[in-house]
């Protein structure tokens, strides 16, 4: 646990945005682990397959909380960035806010290709077994969002 | 992608990449988070443990058992009836619900009053009426004699002479009572010799 909490920890984070949120998950996150640990096939890394359990239960925690607001997904993750700005836990420059509200705006799953290679450099093959995707897939998908959010930066 | 390529395509980014990406977390939080997650696991360990047993096919013998319960408590009811009671109840919503107007029923209400009241006011308007009259001056001096005359009261001379006692009869003139005209046309009418006769 000691060797993935951080780790985990800062991928729910940067999905969930604040540190209460990233909290409640990072605890289901590793209740789930301990629960299905029996189940965790060694054809795959259990980094991998934990950091797939940390991804699901963060898009779960947002798409649920986005329901309980009644607000569309693209809404609530709009309204999580702007929360930033009174967030005591955020010390970010004004262009790194312009950077997360510019992620905000990109689709649910190009959010977490962009989060995932950007910050955390995970390797296309890692992130490939995390996400079900293609590496070809989440390439072109890195591209476009890199693409996307340097016109949104620049433009502000 | 290569760090130069990824400056080409995004050289704002490729900037922004050096800096800290401004999320912080609380003091020790990272220290104590293990103690919280072992917490958790033990709640739900004990959350997903649920000591409670129910007979075997409980859940597909309740409904069957409920059913035959209402049965047997009111054989009243009429077959169907529960299967037929969503429709009637629908339909008795559906049915255009009775409206009595301000108007019709201020009638309704009044017209009853208004009858009792007049019945009421006419009793009092007679007895108020009646006990006026009932004074010995307004009656008629043609029913007193017709009344003795018809012999409701028999008077001898002695009970006359004793009501009269203080009346001189001498100082009465019949003309106190009667005018002269009416004296002599009552002589004219009456058989004068008849009544020597009989005295």
């Amino acid at each position: 646990m000691s060797e993935y909490k951080e780790r985990l920890y800062w991928h729910i984070r940067k999905i969930v945005i604040s540190h209460d949120d990233a909290d409640d998950v990072l605890q289901n996150t590793f209740v789930k682990i301990f629960r299905n640990i029996a189940n965790f096939k060694e054809n795959s890394k259990l980094y991998s397959w934990m950091y797939r359990i940390a991804t699901n239960e963060s898009i779960t925690f947002i798409n649920k909380r986005a329901k309980q607001k009644v607000l569309d997904i693209s809404e609530h993750q709009h309204h999580l960035a702007e929360s930033l700005q009174d967030d005591v836990l955020y010390t970010g420059s004004d262009i790194q806010l312009i950077l997360q509200k510019a992620i905000a705006t990109l689709p649910q799953k190009q959010q977490l290709v962009f989060k995932m290679k950007y910050f955390d450099e995970i390797k296309y093959s890692d992130m490939s077994e995390i996400l079900g995707t293609s590496v070809g897939a989440l390439k072109s998908s890195y591209f476009h969002a890199v693409k996307k959010i340097e016109k949104i930066i620049t433009s502000n | 992608m290569t760090p130069e390529k990824f400056k080409n395509i995004a050289p704002k980014l490729f900037e922004l990449k050096k800096l800290k990406n401004g999320f912080d977390i609380p003091k020790n939080y990272l220290d104590s988070v293990e103690e919280n997650i072992i917490s958790s696991l033990f709640l739900d360990s004990i959350e997903n443990k649920n000591s409670f047993d129910i007979p075997e096919n409980y859940f597909d013998l309740v409904e069957p058992s409920v059913l035959e319960k209402i049965k047997n408590e009111d054989q009243s009811i009429p077959e169907s009836y529960f299967s037929t009671v969503e429709n009637r109840v629908f339909e008795k919503i559906r049915k255009k619900p009775l409206i009595i107007s301000f108007h019709a029923r201020v009638i309704k209400k009044l017209v009853p009053l208004a009858i009792a009241a007049s019945i009421l006011l006419i009793f009092i308007f007679q007895f108020f009426t009646d006990h006026e009259n009932n004074d010995f001056a307004s009656i008629n001096v043609n029913d007193i004699e017709f009344w003795i005359n018809n012999g409701n009261i028999n008077l001898n001379d002695t009970e006359l002479a004793f009501l009269y006692e203080d009346t001189q009869i001498e100082s009465v003139s019949i003309f106190d009572f009667y005018e002269e005209e009416e004296v002599y046309n009552y002589l004219n009418e009456l058989d004068v010799e008849s009544l020597i006769l009989t005295n």
